[in-house]
């Protein structure tokens, strides 16, 4: 059917023209779209991958304090199917290991429909599984988008909600790890401080963190495409402090002084072990422990530190400082005999009454009754007598007396690696020299000798008694032993502190042989172990509330215990014990007995045979 | 010896089949860069759906590359063939199996159907699925061609009621297919093509402008019936209206513009990041395969919205580019058409013209938030077999029949 035809131009123009009117039209919306001021979903989104504070390794490589990654999961209830939520709960619960019920609850108790947190408390391991929950949900379309037809969902979403400080064994070794604080920088970012004990003192190494970033453009779903414009800086955690302190140890010398606590109805009960030769503390126990993640109302007091942060009146167990000071000034011969001021009748069993001995207008007492009328300075100390140990401080010049206390590390820090350290007391130099040059006894020195008057620290004793244990060398004493970058898993040893030699080797032998015989027949009798060398002094002293001796007492044994290898210094202190129990010999000294035992259980020390 | 005779007769065959006059090959070049082109954003912009479903990252890439391939080698074979050999064979096959397709959609076992969005629009075959109604369409245009040759084109200066009377029939024809392919396949953008089809083949078989205008009118209370029966689509027109009224309140007189106001709509989602995109896109674009809006916030992109998804990549100017391809193909067609001599190819072609401008027309105007209608292939550049092949083979038979014209190019008065 070939007809010829007849055609009209302005047909052709007429749907060319519209054709192209209609091309033009759209050329110029996507100019105007393009020159339109729009807002354009954000294309840069970064991810922080949120890095921990560091933990606290105990030697034997248990982590006493530590910090989890704690995650969130979120879920947007308008997007939750509702005829799946039984669904979505049921696998939840099998991810996560919430009660399904729970989750539920939580979803049907939302007043307004939206954003809802599922939980905080997610660990990483779960994350990684609940990723894979985050696909199936999809592919069950438990979440189904709100206008029909639309591809916009909101599923779950799991978000890191910070660093979670994480005390494994609860109240163990507290307060000497402490705790942290939450607080908000600058950038909005909660952070971790250590507030006291290794937590705070060791708090810049530990909190020493970079946060990592993922940074580029991203999908819909918020996925960072990694490109070579994306950022990626590796996060780095804290660093890691490893102490010298075994958790084993430590443990069961708490759970030894609980018992005793509850025996002695004490206030407080102080241990603590230290090696004689370096200073590096094995133990540092006290009764009065907190579980860091509830701390209640009635254990506040229990958040110091009192092995540094208290200081009390010693008592006897100065003596052995003073009674070194003499014999390093060579103003004592160990033979010599000292008048026991203890005139008078002798009982039927022999014993002269008890020494009395008059200064100014004080007079001071001794608790001991003597079989005779001469000691020896050996007999002051086993026996603890103040008047032996008054008259040899008179001999020393105020000067010497004051400066040989304070190179004791008396009125000084002992510079622990903890916070907070206190200082204690001394009497002024003026003090200690009136009526020096009228050649009369000056009662400062008197009362000072014997640990009256005067306040220190625990740990300043202990590590004065270091010298007796170490040939006259002082040393200090050291909590932490390393800091580990576990990002470069490189560590970096923290020096222990030179020992010091303050006094001369055979005047801290005479001292330790006294302080051993204290133990065989003195004060201190019935810690003697054979094939160990043990020594030590008791110290009972009165709390005095101002300036009233009261009917409290504390009572110390502090000494050492060693073998043919390892030497130790070891310090009890019982605050507050009931009357039965305020001698330190039925108090502290049983206590320093089950210290030595439980070294002996542990092996840290070896019975010779 | 019987194979040489056998194959001397399919030589004669393939000679009665071709002649050596030359088809319009700049109309080949020219859809083979758009096909090109379409291959080369299927990988580009099916990033996201191929790592959102786990696919193989070439997944798209060489589904379109082979229908790509296999769409060009049919262009190149129809433009050898000569259009009287080809062209009727063609034309009756696809109008007639694609409109039985199309009408047994309803009743075809659901195992055969795919269903996205409430929408029929896919038969399932083994290894592929196929849109008949995008192969229907090509069938129709050569049946319109061939019905309005015979019945309506010659038949010119007689009355408006007789005239009414001549095209009513299309006019029936037209409510049964819109019912098939709108309502039941819910495929506006498709029935919208094949009223402008319909149209503009009136229109070029000469017809009074009295009656062109009538179906104007027509169509434009039907537009308002359609809405005042389907509210659904309401909402879909209002989600639109929402987003551009402040670009056309302001010209608008205050009294209505008042009243037109539409407070508290929700953006259209889709419109709404294909926009982004655009936008994203300015000028020369973000780079290929640099788009971001592409990556889940534009669903669809490499299918519907492509052209966003160009915008994104290569901007405006890209877009420019394809349009500027799109318009040579088209008045290349309206060329072809204006120098032939047969009746039905000259209708053919405009008709195939018309579906190719009008499916580009209506997406990028869809895409851009000027019209509410979405949902449509781009000719050569969507993802998608049947739209790119059927594309083709309407191009093929366009060169087939651009043998018929010697010289082109070369300027003549009609």
């Amino acid at each position: 059917m070939n007809t010829k035809i007849t055609l009209k131009l302005w047909h052709f123009q007429l749907a060319l023209f519209f054709f192209v009117l209609m091309l033009g039209l759209y050329i110029f919306n996507i100019y105007s779209i393009v020159k339109d001021d729009i807002r354009l979903p954000s294309k840069q989104f970064g991810k922080k991958d949120i890095a921990v504070r560091g933990t606290i390794v105990t030697a034997d490589n248990f982590n006493i304090a530590k910090s989890v990654q704690a995650y969130k999961v979120i879920i947007d209830t308008r997007f939750l199917d509702p005829n799946k939520q039984n669904l979505f709960a049921t696998l939840f619960s099998i991810y996560t290991g919430i009660d399904v019920e729970k989750i539920n609850d939580k979803i049907n108790k939302q007043k307004h429909k939206g954003r809802l947190v599922l939980t905080y408390n997610i660990n990483t391991r779960t994350v990684a599984t609940l990723q894979q929950l985050k696909t199936k949900l999809m592919s069950l379309h438990v979440f189904v988008p709100l206008i029909e037809k639309s591809s916009f969902i909101i599923g779950m979403d799991i978000a890191i909600s910070g660093d979670k400080r994480v005390y494994p064994y609860g109240k163990a070794m507290t307060p000497l790890t402490g705790y942290i604080k939450k607080y908000e920088t600058k950038k909005d970012l909660t952070r971790l401080k250590g507030v006291k004990g290794i937590e705070n003192f060791y708090n810049k190494a530990l909190s020493d963190i970079t946060n990592g970033l993922r940074e580029g453009s991203r999908d819909f779903t918020g996925d960072i495409i990694f490109n070579h414009e994306s950022k990626i800086i590796p996060k780095s955690n804290g660093k890691s402090i490893e102490l010298n302190i075994p958790l084993k140890l430590q443990q069961h010398i708490e759970f030894m002084i609980d018992k005793y606590k509850e025996k002695f109805e004490a206030k407080e009960i102080i241990v603590s072990v230290m090696e004689s030769s370096t200073g590096k503390v094995l133990a540092l126990a006290t009764s009065n422990r907190y579980n860091p993640k509830s701390i209640k109302q009635d254990e506040v007091s229990y958040l110091n530190l009192s092995a540094i942060e208290h200081q009390f009146e010693p008592g006897s167990i100065i003596k052995p400082l003073t009674m070194a000071l003499v014999f390093d000034k060579n103003k004592v011969k160990k033979w010599e005999l000292l008048d026991a001021f203890n005139t008078g009748k002798r009982n039927t069993k022999g014993f002269y009454p008890r020494g009395r001995y008059t200064i100014n207008r004080y007079t001071i007492g001794d608790d001991h009754r003597f079989k005779k009328r001469y000691i020896t300075p050996t007999d002051t100390i086993v026996f603890s007598s103040n008047i032996g140990i008054l008259q040899l401080a008179q001999r020393l010049e105020a000067r010497e007396f004051k400066e040989g206390l304070e190179s004791f590390g008396l009125t000084k820090k002992t510079n622990i690696d903890l916070p907070y350290e206190k200082k204690g007391v001394l009497h002024t130099l003026r003090q200690y020299q009136a009526y020096e040059t009228q050649g009369k006894d000056n009662v400062f020195k008197a009362t000072d000798s014997f640990g009256q008057g005067i306040t220190t620290t625990f740990m300043q004793v202990l590590k004065a008694y270091s010298t007796f244990n170490n040939n006259g060398y002082i040393v200090t004493p050291q909590v932490a032993s390393k800091i580990i970058n576990i990002n470069t898993n490189r560590t970096h040893l923290i020096q222990q502190k030179r020992s010091i030699p303050i006094l001369k080797e055979n005047t801290a032998q005479i001292i330790k042989e006294m302080l051993i015989k204290t133990v065989i027949s003195g004060t201190g009798r019935g810690t003697h172990i054979e094939g160990l060398e043990i020594g030590g002094k008791t110290g009972t002293s009165q709390i005095a509330r101002k300036g009233i001796y009261q009917n409290e007492y504390i009572s110390s044994f502090f000494g050492f215990a060693n073998d043919k290898h390892q030497k130790y210094t070891i310090g009890v202190t019982v605050f507050e014990p009931t009357w039965k129990y305020h001698y330190a010999s039925s108090s502290a000294v049983p206590i320093f007995k089950d210290t030595i035992k439980i070294l002996l259980k542990q092996e840290y020390l070896k019975v010779t045979k | 010896m019987i194979k040489v005779k056998n194959m001397k007769k399919i030589k004669n065959y393939l000679h009665h089949l071709t002649d050596d006059r030359q088809p319009d090959y700049l109309l080949f070049y020219i859809s083979s860069v758009l096909i090109l082109i379409g291959i080369i954003f299927s990988y580009s912009l099916s990033v996201y759906t191929v790592v959102h479903l786990d696919y193989n990252q070439y997944h798209f890439l060489l589904r379109q590359l082979i229908a790509g391939i296999l769409s060009i080698l049919v262009m190149w074979v129809f433009a050898q063939i000569k259009p009287e050999k080809l062209l009727p064979f063609v034309g009756w096959l696809l109008f007639g199996i694609f409109l039985i397709l199309i009408f047994s959609m309803k009743v075809l076992p659901s195992s055969m159907i795919i269903e996205s969005g409430g929408a029929a629009r896919w038969i399932r075959l083994p290894a592929i699925s196929l849109s008949p109604v995008e192969f229907f369409k090509i069938g129709f245009i050569y049946y319109l061609a061939h019905s309005l040759t015979r019945r309506v084109y010659f038949i010119t200066h007689i009355s408006f009621v007789r005239e009414l009377q001549l095209v009513l029939p299309y006019g029936i024809i037209f409510l049964i297919l819109a019912y098939f392919i709108a309502i039941v396949q819910k495929d506006l953008g498709q029935t919208v093509v094949i009223g402008c089809i319909i149209f503009v083949l009136l229109f070029f078989a000469k017809r009074s402008l009295k009656l062109i205008l009538f179906i104007l009118l027509l169509a434009f209370f039907g537009i308002i019936t359609l809405i005042a029966l389907f509210p659904h689509r309401v909402s879909r027109i209002q989600s639109w209206w929402g987003m551009v009224q402040d670009n056309i309140l302001p010209y608008l007189p205050t009294f209505l513009s008042e009243k037109l106001k539409l407070e508290n709509y929700t953006e259209a989602y889709q419109v709404g990041h294909s926009i982004n995109a655009i936008h994203n896109g300015s000028f020369i674009g973000e780079g290929l395969s640099n788009g971001y809006l592409k990556l889940g916030f534009l669903s669809e992109v490499h299918t519907d919205f492509i052209l966003a998804g160009i915008a994104e990549e290569i901007g405006l100017l890209g877009i420019a580019v394809i349009v500027l391809l799109f318009s040579i193909l088209i008045a290349r067609m309206f060329r072809l058409s204006r120098k032939l001599d047969t009746a039905k190819y000259h209708l053919f072609t405009i008709g195939v013209a018309v579906m190719l401008g009008t499916a580009f027309l209506i997406n990028s105007f869809g895409t851009s938030g000027l019209i509410p209608i979405k949902g449509l292939a781009v000719p050569f550049l969507s993802y998608g077999g049947s739209s790119l092949l059927a594309s083709s083979i309407a191009v093929g038979l366009v060169l087939s029949i651009s043998r018929d014209v010697d010289d082109l190019d070369e300027d003549e008065k009609v």
